[in-house]
């Protein structure tokens, strides 16, 4: 069993790390956070702000000007537990995408990609007779262009990057790990997202991103609190035209990243806030701004 | 006998159908592509390299698209074929390299799209090359 576990903990801290919004684009890496009741199915909703500040370069802002990208995500996402080894989740977003250059506001808002995902239960001891508490989940999925991605704005279609959708069938695979003695724990998630390209012959650089938090995990009656720290690190490969790299995409960012859970009977509530560390995105034009997010679940 | 006249008109109305909306149809594509230009705007003088980007449409589908920059001998210095089959709309984002201009030129860009019905529109935009 340890065997198996150190196993798994060398996958996820090795190997080069990649996936972030570079240029603030509507295909974000999609977390997982801290999963309550790993058995159980979940309802919910969430929400996810992003925000970018995009140096004048003429590659990266038409015209050379200056940007700043807001991305705000809301989306219905659920966990359906089919047996003990496999659990499926969907992601149905809708995203709120804003770039505000010195001389026009651009803002689109629509329905985004839907993702499914399976993933399979390799440990899962949770079990009060035990002393440390694991979970480890592998799975993949894939990403559908549900969103639109050829909006166009007095004759231009916009960039990719600020569109609801990638236009484009892309596969994330994932591995979570999580692990908890007595009331402390940790937790860790990594993944890696396979990029296709879309009809405009524009492909998003794959991305990879690994995340690990230390919770503590205090329960008062029926209510459990559960507040986290932990550190974020994100790659992204170039984005290609036409199979072309192009300049001025991909890099990548380390984040730091505080949350607090709360769990009570079936609902569970969360808030997870990151600042940017140290980042080399875009050639170094681009800068990532704080990122929230928060949750809601309904277990059942 | 009754039937098969019956059935004999039948046909002739539904093929009268088919054949009128193909008619309606081949009539209805007379629309050229569209360019909307954000770069190189006419006149624009370019250092390095060219920067060019602008969003074709066409209400029925493209079949064709090329780009070229021409020197003023019509010599072609930069070509680009896209695969834009059956899509209505493509944006196209390329920079190339202007190599070897040792003085201000003057070039041509040309962007040529052909939609699915054979509808062809040319854009030229002159723009000046500086070392």
């Amino acid at each position: 069993m340890y065997k198996i576990i150190v196993t798994a903990m060398l996958l996820l801290l090795s190997g080069n790390a990649l996936a972030c919004d570079i240029c603030g684009c509507s295909a974000g890496g999609n977390y997982f956070g801290i999963l309550p009741k790993f058995q159980q199915n979940f309802a919910g909703v969430r929400y996810q702000y992003r925000s970018f500040e995009s140096r004048a370069h003429e590659s990266i802002s038409e015209n050379g000007q200056a940007s700043m990208e807001y991305f705000q995500t809301t989306e219905l996402w659920g966990r359906y537990v089919l047996n003990k080894r496999l659990q499926m989740f969907a992601f149905l977003p809708f995203n709120r995408n804003k770039r505000v250059e010195d001389t026009k506001t651009t803002v689109v808002s629509s329905l985004g990609d839907i993702t499914a995902i399976a993933n399979f239960v390799i440990i899962n001891s949770d079990s009060s007779c035990k002393r440390y508490k694991h979970l480890l989940q592998i799975g993949g999925g894939i990403k559908t262009p549900t969103g639109k991605h050829e909006i166009i704005r007095n004759g231009i279609m916009l960039n990719q990057n600020i569109q609801p959708g990638t236009g484009s069938f892309d596969f994330p695979i994932n591995a979570i790990y999580a692990l908890r003695h007595k009331q402390i724990g940790f937790n860790t998630e990594m993944g890696y997202t396979f990029n296709s390209p879309n009809n405009q012959h524009f492909q998003f650089g794959n991305r990879f991103s690994i995340v690990a938090r230390i919770f503590y995990w205090k329960k008062f009656k029926q209510t459990i609190l559960l507040p986290s720290i932990g550190m974020a690190f994100e790659k992204t490969k170039n984005d290609l035209i036409s199979s072309i790299k192009q300049d001025y995409t991909g890099g990548e960012i380390v984040l730091a990243n505080v949350g607090f859970d709360m769990y009570y009977k079936n609902i569970s509530l969360g808030i997870t806030y990151k600042k940017p560390m140290t980042e080399s995105i875009g050639g170094g034009y681009i800068s990532n701004r704080q990122r929230l997010s928060a949750n809601f679940i309904y277990l059942f | 006998m009754k039937t098969i006249k019956i059935i004999s008109f039948i046909a002739f109305l539904f093929i009268s159908i088919v054949f009128f909306e193909s008619c309606q149809k081949e009539q209805a594509d007379t629309a050229v592509p569209e360019f909307t230009v954000l770069e190189p705007m006419l006149g624009d003088t370019a250092v390095g390299e060219t920067h060019i980007e602008f969003t074709v449409t066409d209400n029925a589908g493209l079949d064709d698209l090329v780009v070229t920059i021409k020197d003023k001998s019509e010599t072609v210095i930069y070509s680009k074929h896209s695969n834009v089959l059956d899509l209505k709309v493509f944006a196209f984002h390329d920079h190339y390299h202007l190599d070897g201009i040792t003085s201000i030129t003057p070039l041509i860009v040309t962007l040529m799209a052909m939609d699915k019905s054979g509808n062809t529109k040319t854009k030229e935009i002159p723009i000046f090359a500086k070392p």
